[in-house]
């Protein structure tokens, strides 16, 4: 069967350390790897703030947050290993919530790359429409007549 | 005045609405990228109307699915104000 190619989001509780951070991302890696999986893009977990508070619970403790670490990977694998890291991330206590999708192997964040085409055009349409003004104004031109220069010349000179 | 679905004639004026997406070329709208998924949201948080923005119905469908995606990562809220 062939592989497809998978994302996992991933929030991990903002209660632990850096060190347990890089512990658990690790794991995730090591999760995918065991079911004969290969990692093609991740990103490391950062601290943000959530949109709504989300509860945790774990054991008889629940945990209520309103940040946690965010980070992502992107992974490939086979039908029958994405069974295997969905139960392992379930059994994860660190780990507040996940989200598991299918996806494609090119990148597909922007991140403020991209500038929108209709704003490039607000940009450039002053610019060229200064061109055009500069361009297309005919300059009058005078026609001299060297009569009438000999006139002003004879006009000027004081005998 | 709305005739078509991309065609907005105002009283001096006709002209394309263009589709966001289909004008920067993006296939894959991912659930992530909140700052793009922010443009088509309006101050409650709901997601603004095809008839408004000009995406196509194809990009309004995955649209949809990455705004869902990132409400349940707690990207984007549900609700606002």
């Amino acid at each position: 069967m062939e592989n497809q190619i998978y994302e996992i989001s991933y929030l991990l509780l903002p209660s632990i350390s850096a060190e347990q951070i890089s512990v658990a991302v690790a794991k995730l890696k090591d999760i995918i790897v065991s079911q004969n999986g290969t990692a093609i893009s991740d990103e490391n977990p950062v601290l943000i703030d959530l949109a709504y508070s989300m509860t945790k619970v774990v054991g008889t403790t629940r945990h209520k947050t309103d940040s946690g670490y965010f980070g992502w990977v992107k992974f490939e694998v086979g039908a029958e290993g994405i069974s295997g890291i969905k139960k392992a991330l379930d059994g994860n206590d660190i780990i507040l919530r996940y989200l598991i999708i299918k996806t494609v192997r090119e990148n597909t964040l922007l991140h403020g790359k991209m500038k929108l085409k209709s704003e490039e055009r607000v940009k450039t349409l002053p610019t060229v429409l200064e061109d055009e003004v500069i361009v297309d104004v005919p300059v009058p031109e005078k026609e001299i007549i060297m009569e009438d220069l000999d006139k002003s010349i004879d006009d000027l000179v004081i005998v | 005045m709305q005739i078509r679905n991309s065609v907005l004639v105002t009283r001096n004026s006709t002209y394309m609405k263009q589709c966001y997406f289909t004008e920067n070329h993006i296939k894959y709208i991912d659930h992530k990228d909140v700052d793009i998924l922010k443009k088509f949201l309006n101050p409650h948080a709901r997601m603004v109307s095809r008839k408004k923005t000009g995406v196509t119905a194809k990009s309004q469908r995955n649209l949809a699915t990455a705004v869902k995606r990132a409400r349940f990562m707690g990207l984007l809220p549900f609700v606002s104000r």
